[in-house]
Order: structure tokens, then sequence, then C-alpha cells
């Protein structure tokens, strides 16, 4: 089990590593009401799905999805990483969609139902601890 | 402050992560993980760019393989995503 502090919003840094051996580690939001987890477009470009760049398209390409988020709809493609370190532990076979968070958010990547599914979360707001362990 | 790009074969200092926050107040940052804690949360690194605009601090880090990015600040607005 691993034991983050809690600031503000629950968060913690993700290392995510795409199916191109690409890191990139995120600060970023917990939450569980995402059914995706969530990274932004360009870095899904970077880590090898271009499909990305096609989403738009009135024939889109086969993993493209339809969200609908606080601010509306939004179509954006759904993939899967190489895996998703989270305080030393380990997931893999992580659904992932490419969303660009306003920045105004301060987050631009999401822990979601994805990732949440194979693990277990404690928001513990009375000592400030986050503690997130492997689904058994 | 302006964005900066660290130069290549230039080596900027190990800052801590609230060193960081503290002399980049509000802004986007990728940095070169060089310490973590026990929960393998980062805890020190060498900073590669940093930008007020996020699309812009990402034009610079296509050719680096592995960094981590994240903003210094916290947005003033309560959030509802």
């Amino acid at each position: 089990m691993t034991e983050i502090e809690l600031g503000r919003f629950p968060s913690v840094f993700a290392r995510v590593k795409g199916i191109n051996s690409k890191v990139r580690e995120y600060r970023a939001l917990i939450d569980p009401v995402y059914e995706y987890c969530v990274i932004p477009k360009g870095d899904a470009y970077l880590f090898g799905h271009s499909e990305v760049a096609f989403q738009q398209m009135t024939v889109g390409p086969p993993n493209a999805r339809t969200l609908i988020t606080g601010g509306g709809f939004n179509k954006t493609v759904v993939f899967e990483v190489g895996s998703v370190e989270i305080g030393g532990l380990f997931f893999e076979h992580v659904e992932f969609a490419a969303v660009d968070l306003p920045q105004q958010v301060g987050f631009e990547a999401v822990i979601g139902k994805s990732l949440l599914k194979h693990a277990s979360v404690t928001l513990d707001w009375e000592h400030k601890l986050l503690r997130i362990s492997k689904a058994s | 402050m302006s964005s900066g790009h660290l130069q290549e074969g230039s080596e900027s200092e190990e800052l801590t992560l609230s060193q960081i926050a503290g002399k980049y107040k509000d802004r986007w940052v990728a940095i070169v993980v060089t310490a973590r804690d026990a929960n393998s949360q980062p805890t020190k690194g060498k900073i590669v760019t940093q930008d007020v605009d996020r699309y812009r601090l990402r034009q610079s880090l296509a050719k680096h393989d592995e960094v981590c990015i994240f903003y210094t600040g916290e947005t003033p607005y309560p959030l509802l995503l």
C-alpha cells in the first residue's frame, strides 16, 4: 500500500509509459467519475497514437469515442498505454482518453475508473492521506 | 519571467519540488526526476524547461523520452469538471 499526502485535491504523481516506451510523468487528479484515465492529446500522439489527429473527422478511427464532460460533448480517442506506475504500484491494460483539460485546472492528467477499478483507494481527509493499493 | 528551455549539453541544478515551485511560481515545468521518496513520488529534479503555457512547453519536449510535467501553482477556482 502507498500513502501519499493529500492536498486540496486528491492527486498523485503517475508515470505513464507508452507502447513505444516513451514516458511522461504527471501530477494527476484522482477522480473515479471519469470513465477513463486522461492524458493530453499531444502526449497520446507522442506515445504513438497518431489517430488522435483524426478524431474530429466524420468517419473517425475505430477507437474514437464521444464523451460528456462539464464543458459539453467531447470527441476523442481511447487507447491502452504500456503501463502506469503510481507509488511503486504497476498497472497494465489501462485505457486512456486523449483530452486537453483547461490549463487553468492545473492538472493535465486524470486517474479515472479504467485504472481505479484495479485498485483500492482511500481518501482520508481527516489525516490528509491518500492510500492506494492494488486490488487483490 | 519568460519561458526557458535548457540548452542542449547544459546542466541545470538539482532542486527540490518545493524549491522549483518557489522559483517558477504558477508555471508549467518539465523536470528530469533525480530523487524519489519511499512512495516513489518525485522529491528532486532538474529543470528541462518551464513556461506559463503548457502547449509551448510541450513543443520543446518532443525529443525527451522521459520527463515529469506539472503545474507549480494551484487553481484559484473551485473545480467542477
